[in-house]
């Protein structure tokens, strides 16, 4: 059943180039993100695979067979572009069963899937008629039901609000698996992706930065644009200057000594990083490393979480506090933990740090 | 003087009631963000003060001065869209002193203005720039700084980031809260974003359907919600239930839900009336299955980034649990316990619980 693969996959438009040698396997039944900001060449990747786009260079492997020469429609994947668009005049089940009935299969699997996004009974009435999260969820029901094993997504939730997002792309993951497809869901959201995907690529500048599990690319990113890319983060640039036990010893500028677990292979100059869940801020108390006195500078209550960014020697730190932890509010001195095993570590980029977190 | 009030006003199109009967004062050198799903009415709101919209009924008042035979330029307004609109060849110079010049205050002051503004702003260094040459980020800075030079003293701002990209976003956001302060403008900012009004609002306007159903501080928002609709809107995928109060306590109530234990809440009722219970995600504790409370089986658990979310199955009732850390017993198919730390109690509502919180 249906895998794709990619190989050494080049693409530039006149001076610029989109896509530098990516690679990439997605397996039958997987559901695989594809992360980056705008200008990555998420589309243009997604295009290729589709059919609709050539590559200068490179394979494009689905079920193991290179598809260069095959066209789009024969190639068992349905592309689903970002600003899906219904057709105006046709009614839902027409929308949804349009596939179908162009390739004379049977439609019953069209009802199948309106039943599971829950529209069966809206069937007879009018894209118009319809809420604009019912219009994507149609979109979806459609590219569903193109019978296609593949499924190519652009963008496919981004036109939806926070709280309609976060109900869709469970949905949408949910029928997917139930009908076995493989897709490739392109986003710019971090967090979408990370909740859906059972694998994410993290694409900057036509090269992929990163594969794996959301938990691993979250947890260890293999850079800093990784890191800063899927969530805030708290970065220090640090020197070097010992060892301790199993902990590095560097020296951060103006907050001083920063303790961090063992790592290798780090060079003088380093970069440590904290994301701010792993922040802790207490009004009293101590600790033997990494305690730093600070004063809070702004609490943002964001509903299950705050926001508070703490003012430590010149420094500004952030830290998420969940609901349960210290009640601090603006002006209040605070010590901030950051606690060594929770650090990530990186060699100080060529480029210099600014430049490594930039998209483009 | 730069309050803004609006006494009863209403405004249909049609069949169409974008703005019903509203009320309210937003004092000088506030910032008010105005939230509500689309179709809610929140950009008429700010048409109306801007002097776009004419309303059927009511009055509006700007600076304690009734505005609605006033124009829109004599409103001491300034107006910034999610499109931006500069002058493309102008340079920033040209931008920002264009609208001095134009109201006949002189050169030499137009100059000053336009030099003060910019120093606030940090674009100093950039006016002999055109507008073609920013970054949009920094194109809709100038149209902020541009608005103010022109002697606003209320911004009315309609989802000014919504084609920014988010990180910038977020940097913009808080600057342009900061400048705010500093001039003590009077902000009223309309956002599909729930963070970013949550993030920068002083008090936030929470709208359905033309009516306004919450205008109150952040935290507010968050710890005396005032209707159902609130919860769901502000939460993310809280959860509700139709109960019946049991019994009065000092500081709520103990209802019936149905799930086999009682439950507590915050609100007060009748005994025995119908109720809507509605717990936040992050208030329901998940327990070993070897402790008390109510029993379900763990469905999925999803990386959300810097948090996890859950769902608990329940005889047939999903229940939407966020936590900070992944609980080591938290795994698909095991058997938990739940406790509802939180809960809020509204009187049921007429329309129905599904109608009462229905999002579009």
């Amino acid at each position: 059943m249906p895998s794709i693969e990619v190989k050494d996959l080049w693409k530039s438009y006149g001076s610029i180039i989109a896509l530098r040698g990516v690679n990439l396997r997605i397996e039958d039944g997987e559901y695989f993100c594809l992360l980056g900001p705008t200008g990555a060449g998420k589309t243009t990747l997604l295009k290729i695979i589709a059919g609709l786009l050539k590559q200068d260079r490179g394979e494009v492997l689905i079920d193991g067979v290179e598809v260069s020469s095959i066209p789009p429609e024969l190639r068992g994947a349905s592309y689903m572009p970002q600003g899906y668009a219904l057709f105006p005049h046709m009614t839902i089940w027409e929308n949804v069963s349009y596939g179908l009935s162009v390739r004379e299969e049977s439609l019953s699997q069209a009802e199948e899937i309106l039943k599971l996004v829950g529209l069966w009974e809206r069937r007879d009435s009018y894209p118009h008629e319809l809420s604009g999260g019912q219009q994507q969820r149609i979109a979806l029901a459609r590219a569903l039901a193109s019978g296609s094993q593949i499924l190519l997504l652009d963008e496919p939730l981004s036109a939806l609000d926070a709280l309609l997002n976060l109900q869709l792309r469970f949905e949408l993951k949910k029928l997917a698996k139930e009908l076995g497809l493989t897709v490739i869901h392109v986003t710019h959201n971090a967090e979408e992706a990370l909740s859906i995907a059972d694998k994410v690529a993290i694409l900057r500048k036509g090269r992929i930065q990163q594969i794996g599990c959301p938990s691993e690319v979250y947890r260890s990113p293999v850079n800093l644009f990784t890191a800063n890319f899927l969530g805030e983060i708290n970065l220090f640039e640090g020197r070097l200057t010992g060892f301790l036990e199993r902990m590095c010893i560097f020296k951060v500028k103006t907050l001083g000594e920063l303790y961090t677990r063992r790592v290798q292979n780090i060079g003088l100059n380093a970069v440590i990083a904290y994301r701010p869940e792993d922040v802790e801020v207490a009004i009293d108390g101590w600790k033997e490393e990494n305690f730093f006195k600070g004063v809070v500078e702004t609490v943002e209550n964001m509903g299950f979480y705050r926001r508070a960014l703490i003012k430590v020697k010149g420094l500004e730190i952030l830290a998420y506090l969940w609901i349960d932890a210290v009640d601090v509010q603006e002006g209040d001195n605070a010590y901030v933990y950051l606690p060594p095993d929770k650090a990530l570590v990186f060699p100080y980029p060529k480029e210099g740090l600014e430049k490594s977190l930039l998209s483009e | 003087m730069s309050s803004v009030s609006m006494v009863e006003v209403s405004k249909r199109y049609g069949d169409i009631v974008a703005l019903d009967s509203v009320s309210l004062k937003i004092e000088e050198g506030e910032y008010v963000c105005v939230i509500g799903p689309s179709g809610s009415g929140k950009s008429t709101f700010l048409k109306v003060i801007a002097g776009i919209v004419k309303p059927d009924e009511g009055e509006i008042y700007i600076g304690g001065r009734i505005v609605n035979n006033v124009p829109i330029e004599e409103r001491e307004i300034g107006i910034v869209m999610q499109d931006i609109l500069l002058f493309p060849h102008m340079t920033l110079w040209g931008n920002l002193t264009y609208g001095p010049i134009v109201q006949g205050v002189g050169y030499a002051e137009a100059e000053a203005i336009a030099r003060e503004v910019a120093g606030f702003m940090k674009l100093t260094l950039r006016m002999k720039a055109y507008p073609g040459e920013l970054s949009r980020g920094d194109q809709q800075k100038v149209a902020i700084a541009r608005a103010i030079a022109a002697g606003a003293r209320v911004l009315l701002l309609d989802e000014p980031f919504a084609s920014i990209d988010s990180r910038t976003a977020k940097v913009l956001r808080f600057e342009l809260k900061q400048l705010a302060k500093d001039l003590r403008l009077t902000v009223i900012h309309v956002t599909h974003n729930q963070e970013e009004a949550l993030s920068v609002a002083d008090r936030i306007v929470v709208m359905r359907k033309g009516k306004i159903e919450q205008f109150d501080k952040p935290s507010r928002l968050f710890s005396n919600p005032r209707t159902p609709f609130v919860v769901h809107f502000l939460g993310g995928e809280a959860n509700f239930f139709e109960g019946r109060v049991v019994k009065l306590e000092e500081d709520g109530v103990i209802v019936d839900i149905g799930l086999g234990e009682l439950v507590k809440g915050e609100g007060f009722r009748r005994v025995g009336e119908r109720v809507v219970y509605a717990v936040r995600p992050e208030h329901v504790d998940v327990l070993p299955s070897e402790d008390g409370g109510i029993e379900g089986v763990v469905e999925e658990v999803n990386l959300m980034g810097f948090y996890y979310r859950a769902i608990i199955s329940v005889d047939n009732r999903k229940i939407v649990v966020r936590l900070k850390d992944r609980l080591k017993f938290l795994k698909e198919g095991k058997v938990v316990k739940l406790r509802f730390k939180r809960g809020f109690v509204f009187k049921y509502p007429v329309e129905g619980l599904e109608e009462a919180i229905k999002y579009e």
